[in-house]
């Protein structure tokens, strides 16, 4: 089951007295423990919610606010959820009616007291923002596995026992399996078979766990090069008047999977050895830059020698095929070292650098490719020539547009507030899980906004497809968070529910670039070079920025406040070493999945279990 | 690389002051008469010029006058002049200063700080101090008997302004000195009895380890360590880390407070860096200090050991589990295997890591005292993609310059006066307390603390008095990793107690000039 996110963005009338409201909120508690009051704890199925109320003073200067019209009050009620949309929000407005009602008695449009829960509804589903970019720690688990397969861990923890030495670590296994039937067949019921896609990834991609998230990359840029590949590879054959490249296409996209993946296990492989190796950070950086940009580039390269192998015919076309293949693919590798170097150079981040590698190396392959296969060489090395002059010429234009407003757009001081920042900090680490609540200005204009929402589905989409295994680029610190921008389109709403200290937390995200830039598009934010780098890297300061944003938390419940997403994580893990014995059996080819999935453990991997528990 | 400024600074920022191995930490408070008066105290800023002469200095020239001045009056008075009482002025004086202010304290002195653009410049958790606020006890864990509450000084009824830290060579010059320092408070007052420490011959602590080992090597100090670092191409931290007007270990120039060019028309302070015009930076080469008196149990910290080496013999003897507990042997002798080389290592043995060598900690446990406070390399996570060397290079974003000495007090009291330097409370001494000693997940552990500085468990007190109810009477539990199963020393009780602290600015040399010289 997966799970949603509700971000309600109800608009309240300019003379409610925001005091009393806040007030009332905060009487729902922060933190309302997994066994507070209503409406958060008979509602199933809820991870975390929280109510924050933002106002807007034009008065105020820090952080810098644009000029413009002030803006009324507004509620927002955040929601992250286990299922069905509908079916949860119904089962909401049943348990926070009553909350509602105080809440919301005076906002414009709000049915009242003595309306029906369907009105209620109605008013609701037409305030949800949801999320511009969503991401979840742990995705897949529903609220009732977490809290069981939390429970299974510290059982199993339990039952840990210094003083029976067996004489094999399978022994030793197989008497915790033994001990922990009982448990195991109570927490069944609550354990209900992982989706799919969450098995993949824990099962096959959790060796260095980047992998998974090089193969995403790696895949991205290879899809753009195999379109601009087959895109000359179009016009030329076209132009020849030659047959149709349907098996072609075919062949090719089989290839370049399988290619894919072996380039992607060399990537990590090599990944792992360098993790040895005491290179500098800059160093790292480089050498892996250089082998995730160079495997993309000879994967295709392979790709596109067998599949003008098959358009050849005879041996000596094949092997001239293969040669070219081989020509490509140097061809490409160098220029990625050097697109690679001189963007690294420029203090461009991983993803930028890989960007600009992949749409360089794409034009000029797919150039060659096409050329090589008409007798227009020229014209078609022209076109390609044109083809990345006019993409390079775009990007220019946009960094330069970029850069200069970069440049000019003021940046606050540094600075402490601190009758705010002990305000903000009052509720902060009464239990291990924390709520951050931030709302920036966008730096006005149309450019920006763009800016904004183009970064922030490029996040969303990482956040859902890359980012599946806990950590989200490096931040591993994060349950539930998103991104919304609010219905006046002048202000970034950020709201995470995160483990441990506040201080700890904002370090991890110093050194990502998607933080930079989502929030290097909000006024005042340090300043940011190129989009994606310095920015939050100006540590001080962008941690006096996120604190000047903060806005209280009014109410916060979380189900497990104690839990940190390593835990979750292990608790899945825990519960899929042990469950094997007991899972009941899958009929059919889900059975053969499942019977590989739950392989059995080597002493290595025992090892790395007892230590997890 | 920038070369450090010393001349500029504060000898404690480079050196503990080893040559003289007596000390005295006064609290002191400007008079609450003047204190009123806007533009700060006259008096006190006579008091404070009058003691700019024998404020140590960290220019290696001064160092070295030091060091030949502790010789010779070493062999003077081994000679005949024990009891002669030190008649020498100025820097003959064998005793040398160091002097940190409080916010409070700044203000009270003259320093604008009823100005926003002034007070902004300092960090906010300076300015609200170290007791102010409910949230910043609760996550240094000074609750019950450690609360502000209970202090000595440094909470809301005993204000600290100035924190005048004397350093002698002999007991007798303490005192003497000490003395008329305390005849000579023009303007000041005392708030609380000088805490009084002294180096042990072994530079031990009260539990019986060897203390003062490892510290930061500070890039650009000069120092041997620093060159020998320097030449084996080791880890070494950023002078930004700190001291204000360096970069630090994101290559920024730590946030300076600055004062307005008015207010020092005759130009002592530097420029401030960047594009700010108008002021003056009031920061640089000063340094943030953060002191803790912690008074420790010593009796019931060995009495737990000796009962649970009865218990558990399978852990070896009591001195066997107390290292355990600290990460080091009580003469020093790190328990983590040095990388590579399977030699013996010696007591101050500080080139280790723990990934490499004993990432289950099966040798050093995690929670380790010596492990949480400086994980090193520990925390590498090849999973989530965190190399060793990267986890070295986080890790050393949250490292402090320990300047602590043992106390010992007529009434029989022990403990480690706590001192540390930083450019950033928050992100180094605050997150090291918070994060990794009282941090109750550290390194995959659940629901433990610190060993020796943790303070979730019942005190001594408490728990023999608390009956059979559970929680309580087991105190806290110590996880020893082994292959299979880990062990555990379980009654853990509080051995340490928070009874004074505060958060300091210890200026530079112009800075106290300039403070001194305030109209
Ligand atoms: C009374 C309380 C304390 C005692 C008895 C104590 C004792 C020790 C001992 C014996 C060592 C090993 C010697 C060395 O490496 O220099 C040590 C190291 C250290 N301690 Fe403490 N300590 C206490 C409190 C604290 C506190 C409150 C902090 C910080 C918040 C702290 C931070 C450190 C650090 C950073 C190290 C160096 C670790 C390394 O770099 O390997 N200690 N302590």
């Amino acid at each position: 089951m997966m799970q949603h996110a509700v971000t309600f963005e109800i608009e309240l009338s300019r003379d409610r007295d925001l005091d009393a409201l806040r007030g009332e909120a905060r009487a729902l508690g922060n933190p309302a423990g997994p066994d507070g009051g209503p409406p958060w704890a008979g509602l199933s199925g809820l991870h975390f919610a929280s109510v924050v109320v933002i106002s807007d003073d034009p008065e105020q200067t820090y952080p810098s606010r644009p000029p413009g019209p002030p803006l009324a009050p507004v509620l927002v009620i955040e929601l992250s959820f286990d299922g069905d949309r509908m079916l949860f929000l119904n089962r909401f407005v049943e348990c926070a009616r009553g909350v509602l009602d105080t809440l919301l008695a005076d906002a414009p449009q709000y049915p009242g007291r003595t309306a029906s829960a369907a009105d209620v509804l109605g008013f609701l589903v037409k305030r949800d923002i949801g999320a511009d970019a969503f991401y979840i720690g742990a995705p897949g688990r529903t609220v009732e596995q977490i809290q069981a397969e939390a429970s299974l861990r510290a059982k199993a923890r339990e039952s840990l026992d210094p003083d029976s030495f067996p004489d094999t670590r399978e022994a030793y296994w197989e008497r915790l399996e033994e001990r922990l039937q009982e448990t195991l067949r109570q927490l069944a019921p609550r354990m209900p078979a992982l989706p799919a896609r969450v098995l993949f990834s824990l099962r096959f991609l959790r060796g260095p766990k980047r992998i998974a998230q090089w193969m995403g990359f790696v895949a991205w840029g290879a899809s753009l090069v195999a379109g601009l590949v087959f895109f000359g590879d179009l016009i030329g054959l076209y132009s020849l008047g030659d047959r149709p490249v349907g098996g072609g296409v075919l062949s090719a996209v089989g290839l370049l999977g399988g290619a894919l993946w072996i380039a992607g296990l060399a990537i990590a492989g090599l990944r792992e050895r360098s993790a040895h190796v005491r290179a500098s950070m800059r160093q790292q950086l480089l050498w892996v830059q250089l082998r995730q940009v160079g495997a993309c580039a000879a994967s295709v390269a392979v790709a596109l020698g067998v599949l003008h192998a098959l358009r050849f015919s005879g041996v000596l076309g094949s092997v001239a095929a293969c040669g070219l293949a081989l020509v490509l693919c140097l061809w490409a590798m160098a220029l990625a070292v050097v697109t690679g170097t001189l963007a690294y150079a420029a203090g461009g981040s991983r993803v930028g650098v890989s960007v600009a590698g992949f749409s360089l190396a794409a034009c000029v392959i797919g150039g060659w490719t096409a050329s090589s296969l008409s007798q227009l060489t020229w014209l078609l090395t022209l076109l390609s020539l044109g083809i990345a002059l006019v993409v390079g010429g775009a990007l220019a234009a946009f960094f330069y547009a970029l850069g200069r407003r970069e440049f000019e757009e003021s940046v606050d001081p540094t600075g402490w507030d601190v009758e705010h920042l002990a305000q903000m900090r009052q509720r902060e680490d009464l239990q291990y899980q924390n709520h951050f609540a931030s709302v920036t200005w966008i730096k006005p204009g149309a450019f920006r906004m763009r800016v904004l929402q183009a970064v922030l589905r490029v996040v969303h989409v990482a956040a859902s497809v890359v980012f599946t295994l806990g950590d989200l680029g490096g931040i591993a610190s994060i349950h539930f968070a998103r991104f919304v921008i609010l219905r006046d389109r002048r202000r970034l709403l950020f709201l995470t529910n995160y483990d441990g200290p506040w201080d700890g937390y904002l370090d991890d995200f110093v050194s990502v670039p998607g933080v930079t830039a989502v929030w290097g598009n909000s006024a005042g934010f340090p300043r940011p070079f190129l989009l994606v780098g310095d920015g939050a890297r100006d540590e001080q300061r962008f941690k006096a920025y996120a604190r000047a944003s903060q806005v209280e938390t009014l109410a916060w419940y979380s189900a497990y406040p104690n839990l940190s997403v390593g835990d979750v994580s292990a608790g899945t893990e825990t519960r899929l070493d042990l469950l094997r014995p007991v899972e009941r059996p899958l009929a059919g080819w889900r059975g053969v999945v499942w019977r590989r999935l739950m392989r059995p453990l080597d002493p290595a991997a025992l090892d790395l279990a007892i230590r997890r528990l | 690389m920038q070369p450090l400024e010393l001349e500029n600074m504060q000898r404690l920022v480079v050196q503990g002051y080893a040559q003289f191995p007596y000390a005295a930490y006064v609290a002191l408070r400007v008079a609450s008469a003047q204190r009123e008066s806007a533009g700060g105290d006259a008096r006190a800023r006579a008091w404070l010029a009058a003691r700019l002469e024998r404020v140590g200095g960290a220019a290696a020239s001064e160092r070295q006058a030091d060091r030949l001045l502790v010789e010779q009056r070493r062999a003077g008075l081994d000679e005949n002049a024990r009891h002669k009482p030190p008649s020498d002025s100025g820097n003959q004086a064998p005793c040398r200063l160091a002097l940190a202010f409080s916010y409070e304290g700044l203000g009270a002195f003259g320093l604008p700080t009823h100005e926003s653009a002034v007070a902004a410049g300092f960090l906010g958790e300076f300015r609200s101090g170290i007791a102010g606020e409910g949230h910043r006890s609760r996550i240094l864990g000074d609750s019950g008997a450690s609360a502000p509450e209970h202090w000595r000084w440094g909470n809301d009824a005993q204000p600290v302004h100035v924190l005048l830290m004397l350093f002698a060579t002999s007991e007798s010059e303490r005192e003497v000195w000490l003395e008329r320092e305390l005849a000579s408070l023009e303007g000041l007052e005392l708030v609380d009895e000088p805490v009084r420490c002294a180096l042990a011959a072994d530079a031990s602590e009260p539990f019986g380890f060897r203390d003062g080992i490892s510290q930061p090597i500070v890039a650009g100090s000069g120092t041997s360590k620093e060159k020998a670092g320097a030449a084996l191409d080791e880890g070494m931290v950023r002078a930004g880390e700190f001291v204000l007007g360096y970069p630090n270990a994101f290559g920024r120039l730590p946030a300076s407070p600055t004062v307005p060019e008015r207010s020092d028309p005759t130009g002592m302070l530097p420029d401030a860096p960047l594009d700010r015009s108008g002021v003056r930076d009031f920061g640089r080469n000063g340094s943030y200090l953060v002191v803790r008196q912690l008074a420790q149990d010593v009796e019931a910290f060995h009495r737990h050991s000796q009962q649970t080496a009865e218990r558990q013999p399978q852990l070896g003897d009591a001195r066997e589990i107390e290292a355990r507990l600290v990460g080091r042997r009580h003469d020093g002798t790190p328990l983590a295997p040095r990388a590579r080389t399977g030699r013996p290592v010696s007591p101050t043995e500080n080139r280790f890591g723990y990934w490499q060598t004993d990432r289950e900690g099966y040798r050093c446990p995690v929670g380790a005292h010596v492990r949480r406070s400086n994980p090193r390399d520990g925390l590498a996570n090849p999973l989530l993609g965190v190399t060793p060397a990267r986890a070295r290079e986080l890790a050393d974003h949250h490292r402090i310059l320990r300047r602590g000495r043992t106390y010992q007090r007529s009434d029989g009291e022990r403990g480690l006066m706590f001192l540390c330097l930083q450019a950033n409370i928050e992100r180094q001494f605050e997150f090291v307390q918070q994060s990794w000693i009282r941090g109750e997940r550290f390194g995959g552990l659940q629901g433990e603390q610190d060993a020796i500085v943790g303070d979730a468990r019942p005190s001594e007190g408490a728990d023999s008095g608390k009956a059979a109810s559970g929680e309580a009477e087991k105190g806290a539990a110590f996880t020893i990793q082994q292959p299979f199963a880990p062990r555990h020393v379980s009654g853990l009780a509080r051995y340490v107690t928070v009874k004074a602290g505060g958060y300091f600015f210890l200026p530079s040399l112009p800075a106290l000039r300039y403070l001194a010289a305030l109209a």
